[in-house]
């Protein structure tokens, strides 16, 4: 009697243990075997430019399924799958006619129509997936930015990774009561039904972009380079407009078998490698230095081809050296003599104070994934010889992007902008969920100072080494510049990085479009004759499309034959060359000349630049 | 008396005290009650079983054997035979089992013993178990169990248990048939028989000292038998942690969990089970509780269980109240055998001991089960209605 109302007791404990404490817990463990679900994929959210353009969408499709369980004649039903899917009869009755298993794939990437027709048939036991596929409307454009998602529409690289829970949406559940060998019970279905992704709307303009990615494909084959880069930002708000990068890869062909490859392809340059910017890094130092008060425009500096700073000689470019000239000049000579004297002025710590200001020690906060910051000398590290280096765009290593957002700062006033991609995010009935405002990180210098920056660099293109960036007619300021590259910790020779920055209008500046080379191959390899000429293009390109009228007078330009400077003496040359009034540019420091472009007996005009390589002394 | 452990021998005492103290109508009205109560209970749970075995095995007979109602028509056959069985037996004088008490026995060991015979023997998931007798099968065992109570309530009534040689008289005859049931094999129903052989010795008035001596190798043998067949330690051992293997051992626990947990405090509703689509294996039978336990609850798995307590308070109430030791120990041997069966079952289902299968008595599905069981509860009325003739 005691043992059985014992065991009476327990059973009573358990039976309350089992029914009201774990009640909840097991019947969310038995939910999976109750039912058999077929899965709703959320349709990912599209991509789309500035004006609405759809950059990257999906394609819906469907997956067949089949339950023999639940199917009450086989070979109906394969009568009419072969029919709608105008396949062999007997392939499909051996499909669904498989025993042991209580769901079966028949066909996958059905159109709608084809999964209406099977709908409408009334054959019973089939189910309907959706799939949906990712695609990208050009391809082999704006990949590396875009990115691309995995087999699961799961964001993988760039802005499908970085924005993926917004475009992702929520998948779905297509539920069907069964028994234990997957038989339909009741025939309730029920819906769990997918949300869909939201819609990302990029600051970038397609057009624009196709104007970019049309000069990164023609200056990598050109010149036979490692990479060609473009970036177009807006100055005042940092908005994104256009990014190409090439070599590229085709978002809808990607070659997953050559992981490395691929990797190196989908790196994009722009903000996730540093390099040694160079003489547009003046722009910077430019700023600085009149933002101090350390130097006037009509200041006169000498430069005899190199200057002395603590006891170690360094060169200018220009070996035989530029001469007398006032500080706007040494601006458009580029005169690295000129900058090492800024750099002095300046000193290390406000040096760097500044490179804080304009956002150099620090990553720029773009919406995408694998942003580097730069590389910096540590401040008790620099010596007055490595500051001069500075002053001129040497010893330091930041990413484009850094350089890109500086000198937007140096030209649109003063304001320090972040750069952004992303817009707006959308709904399907496309609401806004969310915008984007240009962030204002604080001035960096006056508005004046700003000013004269613009003016000095809207003489480096009207008259300097930036002329084939100009474009006839309008306003156009910028810097070349030409670094060298390390490898090991030494200079590499004969590689190069050939960049120009420019923006426009001067007066007004909204777009500032940097463009860059990486290793270009041949003797020319300057930024004035690699980068400036498709800097000029896009903006020519820019203001036709923008519709944007010429607010400058043009100068007519005089045509004549380039003469033969070939053998010459340096000095007669260089003369010759300035007597036509024509930019130059000098290879070698050697005493003669050794080759020349454009060649002797080419039509010229007055923007033309030559290049002269003198022999190697 | 000499024995405290003697239940139902001091309880017989108190019944021939009473009988001594009074001779009035109210006892008669009593044991009259009682039988009331019984039947009452008796005819509730066994047509409860049939709505429940209706609701449990409707959809997996439709599917394999193209009628709803197949285990429900076989179960109504036997509640009509086990009905009329019981009132057989109810009017049958009990002495009459007393002296046929070798004949039953010897029924019992014949049943038993014709399972292993080629052609009537039925063998089913492994095991010989069922006589196939063309129309119907039956489960000798069932007999047997009750076979063995009437015997030894037989024996000990008139020989005790005090001497070594009247406790082998009773312990061997059980032992034997533990070991036919064992080479079924059937290891739930031979232990069920093992404590019922306990529970009679006990009840007849064995001492202390020589239960223990009878208890002690008992217990040594469980390990024996394990180490013999290691897989049954596995298979004892699954019930701690059925997820360990939820396809194997695990899995008939995890759907009674599963059940279970589904019908909370107040159940999904009658016929409403979402286990009884097959997840639940033998949903009709010996885990028919967890059904129970899905459609109504809490509440309904107390209720059912309240109502087996009462059916076995009264079954040892019979007990207690009978005119002679015989009768005693043959009600409290009945009722026992009812009360251990339902208890295991209960503790299977509910994951408290290792899985065995036995059914949960009247509820579960199975012919001879039911009928057996009836029968043996017409003991008990006959019985009670023994001593109610004997107080007017």
């Amino acid at each position: 009697m005691m043992l059985i109302t014992f065991i009476f007791f327990i059973v009573g404990g358990k039976l309350f243990f089992l029914q009201i404490v774990k009640g909840k817990s097991l019947q969310a463990r038995a939910l999976d075997q109750w039912t058999r679900d077929v899965p709703l994929k959320a349709v990912r959210g599209s991509i789309l430019d500035c004006n609405g353009n759809e950059l990257a969408g999906c394609n819906t499709t469907y997956t067949l399924y089949v339950r023999p369980n639940a199917t009450s004649s086989v070979e109906n039903s394969a009568r009419a799958i072969s029919q709608v899917l105008n396949e062999d009869y007997d392939e499909i009755l051996k499909k669904i006619s498989k025993k042991g298993v209580s769901e079966i794939t028949v066909a996958k990437k059905l159109s709608k129509q084809d999964m209406q027709a099977l709908i409408d048939s009334g054959i019973d036991g089939i189910y309907f997936g959706r799939d949906i596929e990712r695609y990208y409307r050009y391809g082999n454009y704006l990949s590396q930015l875009l990115g691309f998602v995995n087999a699961d529409g799961d964001g993988q690289a760039g802005l499908e990774s970085y924005y993926n829970e917004y475009l992702k949406g929520q998948d779905g559940k297509e539920l069907t009561e069964t028994d234990l060998v997957g038989k339909e019970l009741s025939g309730e279905i029920s819906y769990l039904p997918a949300t869909d992704g939201l819609n990302l709307k990029l600051t970038i303009d397609s057009t624009i972009q196709f104007f970019a990615e049309n000069a990164v494909n023609s200056a990598l084959s050109e010149y036979n380079a490692k990479s060609a880069n473009c970036v177009v930002m807006n100055a005042k708000t940092g908005a994104i407009t256009a990014m190409a990068q090439a070599p590229s890869f085709d978002l809808n062909h990607i070659d997953r078998s050559d992981v490395s490859s691929l990797f190196s392809k989908m790196k994009l340059n722009a903000i996730t490698s540093v390099y040694e910017p160079g003489s547009t890094f003046k722009i910077l130092t430019t700023a600085i230095a009149l933002s101090l008060g350390v130097v006037r425009e009509e200041e006169r500096f000498y430069c005899a081809g190199a200057r002395v700073v603590d006891g170690k000689r360094i060169r200018c470019w220009k070996s035989i050296g530029h001469g007398s000239q006032t500080f706007a000049e040494g601006v458009q000579n580029s005169c690295n003599c000129v900058f090492m004297a800024l750099a002095e002025r300046i000193g290390v710590d406000r040096m760097y104070q500044y490179f804080e200001k304009f956002g150099l020690t620090r990553k720029t906060g773009i919406d995408c994934v694998g942003e580097t910051s730069s590389i910096l000398l540590n401040k008790s590290a620099v010596k007055t010889v490595d500051a001069a280096r500075i002053g001129f765009g040497q010893a330091i290593a930041i990413t484009p992007m850094q350089l890109i957002v500086a000198t937007a700062a140096a030209v649109n006033g003063g304001k320090v902008v972040t750069p952004y991609l992303m817009q707006a995010v959308t709904d399907s009935g496309g609401r806004e969920v969310i915008r984007s405002y240009p962030a204002d990180r604080g001035r960096v210098i006056s508005e004046q100072t700003s000013a004269t920056v613009r003016r000095l660099l809207k003489n480096v293109v009207s008259l300097g080494s930036g002329k084939l960036a100009g474009v006839a007619g309008y306003s156009i300021g910028g810097k070349t510049g030409t670094a060298q590259k390390y490898e090991n910790g030494r200079i590499a020779a004969g590689k190069y990085v050939s960049s120009f920055i420019g923006f426009s209008t001067v007066e007004d500046p909204e777009y500032i479009v940097y463009f860059m080379v990486d290793e270009p191959m041949g003797y020319r390899y300057y930024g004035s004759l690699v980068a400036a000429p498709y800097v000029g293009q896009i903006f020519s390109k820019i203001f036709e499309y923008k519709q944007i009228k010429p607010t400058e007078e043009v100068i007519k330009l005089t045509y004549f034959e380039m003469p033969d400077l070939s053998d010459m003496t340096a000095g007669s040359a260089i003369t010759a060359v300035n007597r036509l009034g024509l930019h130059l540019e000098l290879s070698g420091t050697g005493g003669r000349v050794i080759a020349q472009y454009p060649a002797a007996g080419e039509i010229v005009n007055n923007n033309s630049i030559v290049l002269l390589t003198l022999s190697e002394d | 008396m000499r024995s405290s452990k003697s239940i139902a021998l001091n309880l017989g005492v108190e019944a021939q005290k009473s009988i001594l103290l009074s001779q009035s109508s109210f006892l008669s009205r009593a044991y009259r009650k009682r039988n009331a109560a019984i039947i009452s209970l008796t005819l509730l749970l066994s047509v409860f079983g049939l709505v429940m075995i209706y609701s449990a095995s409707s959809y997996s007979a439709n599917k394999n054997f193209g009628d709803e109602f197949y285990y429900v028509k076989k179960q109504g056959v036997a509640l009509f035979v086990g009905c009329a069985a019981m009132a057989g037996v109810s009017r049958l004088d009990t002495f009459v089992l007393k002296k046929m008490r070798y004949v039953i026995l010897a029924i019992s060991f014949v049943l038993l013993g014709i399972i292993f015979l080629p052609g009537l023997g039925m063998e089913s998931y492994g095991a010989r178990r069922w006589i196939n007798l063309g129309f119907m099968t039956m489960q000798p065992s069932e007999v047997a169990k009750f076979g063995y109570v009437i015997f030894a309530a037989s024996y000990l009534s008139e020989k005790g248990a005090r001497r070594l040689r009247d406790i082998a008289a009773v312990l061997l005859p059980g032992a034997a048939m533990c070991l036919l049931i064992m080479l079924e094999p059937n290891m739930s129903i031979t232990m069920c028989v093992m404590c019922v052989i306990f529970f009679m010795l006990l009840a007849g008035g064995i001492s202390a000292g020589k239960m223990l001596l009878l208890l002690v190798p008992a217990l040594l043998l469980v390990p024996v038998l394990i180490l013999l067949e290691p897989y049954r330690l596995k298979r004892l051992m699954a019930f701690l942690d059925p997820w360990a293997s939820p396809k194997a051992e695990g899995y008939q626990l995890i759907q009674s969990y599963y059940a279970l947990g589904r019908g909370g405090l107040f159940g999904v509703g009658l016929f409403q089970s979402r286990q009884k689509y097959l997840f639940l294996p033998f949903a009709e039978s010996d885990f028919i509780f967890s059904i129970i336990g899905e459609e109504l609850g809490l509440v309904g798995a107390v209720v059912v269980m309240c109502l087996f307590a009462t059916l076995i308070f009264f079954g040892f109430s019979t007990a207690a109240n009978a005119k002679t030791r015989f009768e005693s120990l043959l009600a409290a041997g009945v009722t026992f055998v009812i009360a251990i069966q339902t208890a295991v079952n209960l503790a299977v289902v509910t994951g408290c001991i290792p899985p065995t299968g036995l059914p949960l008595p009247l509820v579960s599905a199975g012919g001879s089960s039911l009928v057996s069981f009836m029968s043996a509860i017409g003991i008990l009325l006959s019985v009670n209605r023994r001593g109610s003739n004997l107080q007017t």
